[in-house]
């Protein structure tokens, strides 16, 4: 779990999600059981009113091979296993299976204290489409020691 | 808020007490219920060491959400066994009962019982996916938990 070292801690930005709605976005990766595994929560705020659009949780671990597993709870998509999609070291790119016949893709790329973070949902049959949502993250606290 | 979401967030607190192994160990536990991502969802996490030693023996987080389907569903990660799911099956309103089945071929079968308002009963039973349980069959893990204190909000 190394590799998500420099992810761990919290992240904040603007998110874009279609058909043009802006708002805030959070998430913070957390180590649990001397890193075994990561727990991410997220959640994408109104900045209007400061409530929560949508939110999710997961936790993060590696497989045999040492490809990423995520499995979470979106509000919108309900709970999915994504696994790691190897074709591009300095992005994690994550792909999974909906309820519905439909796919979820969703992409992080760190670099430095900035992250870009996109997602999409769609039908399983048809092609990829542009993000519908991408978030611009910058972060906003150094890791913390493991708590509960 | 589903029933199970109402019973996870009346548990929220710190439960401490005793877990037995199939293997005749008492492991100490110490077991965290808190709401989560404004109170929609839930997460368990528990730590059972070695009272000998005081080291970590297994370790398990479960995060509770209800999907769109209004079925209770878990992201776990066990020390033991891993990242899997789990489903909330029905039982009496006083009991959470879930199943499921990891990548390694385990099946499941958690259940937290209310025996009363400070005091709960964990059961944990295992067996390879696609057998039958015996009816005499030994848990996994079993243990009675005390509520030590109620869940209060971390400072901001």
């Amino acid at each position: 779990m190394e590799r998500f070292r420099h992810m761990i801690g919290t992240w904040r930005g603007p998110v874009t999600r279609e058909p043009g709605w802006q708002g805030l976005f959070e998430c913070s990766f957390t180590p649990y059981f001397e890193g075994a595994m990561i727990e991410v929560n997220a959640r994408a705020v109104d900045p209007a009113t400061g409530e929560s659009k949508t939110w999710g949780m997961g936790q993060v671990v590696l497989d045999t091979a040492g490809l990423v597993v995520w499995r979470s709870f979106h509000s919108n998509t309900g709970f999915s296993t994504m696994r790691e999609v190897d074709d591009d070291p300095s992005v994690l790119a994550l792909h999974g299976a909906l309820a519905g016949d439909r796919r979820i893709v969703v992409c992080w790329k760190c670099s430095g204290d900035e992250m870009l973070l996109t997602f999409t949902t769609r039908e399983e049959s048809t092609a990829a489409t542009e993000p519908q949502v991408v978030a611009h993250l910058r972060r906003v606290s150094l890791p913390l020691p493991e708590t509960q | 808020m589903s029933d199970a979401m109402k019973l996870l967030r009346r548990w929220s607190g710190l439960w401490v007490g005793e877990i037995e192994t199939d293997k005749g160990e008492v492991l100490k536990s110490r077991m965290t219920i808190a709401p989560t991502m404004e109170c929609r969802g839930s997460v368990v996490h528990a730590e059972l060491t070695d009272p000998a030693t005081g080291k970590l023996s297994r370790g398990l987080r479960m995060m509770f959400a209800v999907g769109p389907d209004q079925q209770m569903q878990t992201v776990t990660f066990s020390t033991q066994l891993g990242l899997f799911g789990l489903e909330q099956t029905p039982d009496d309103e006083d009991v959470i009962a879930l199943t499921g089945v990891t990548d390694n071929g385990v099946q499941l079968n958690v259940t937290y019982r209310e025996e009363d308002p400070d005091t709960m009963m964990l059961t944990v039973f295992w067996r390879p996916h696609g057998t039958s349980l015996p009816r005499d069959a030994t848990p996994g893990l079993s243990g009675r938990l005390y509520r030590r204190e109620p869940w209060r909000p971390e400072k901001p």
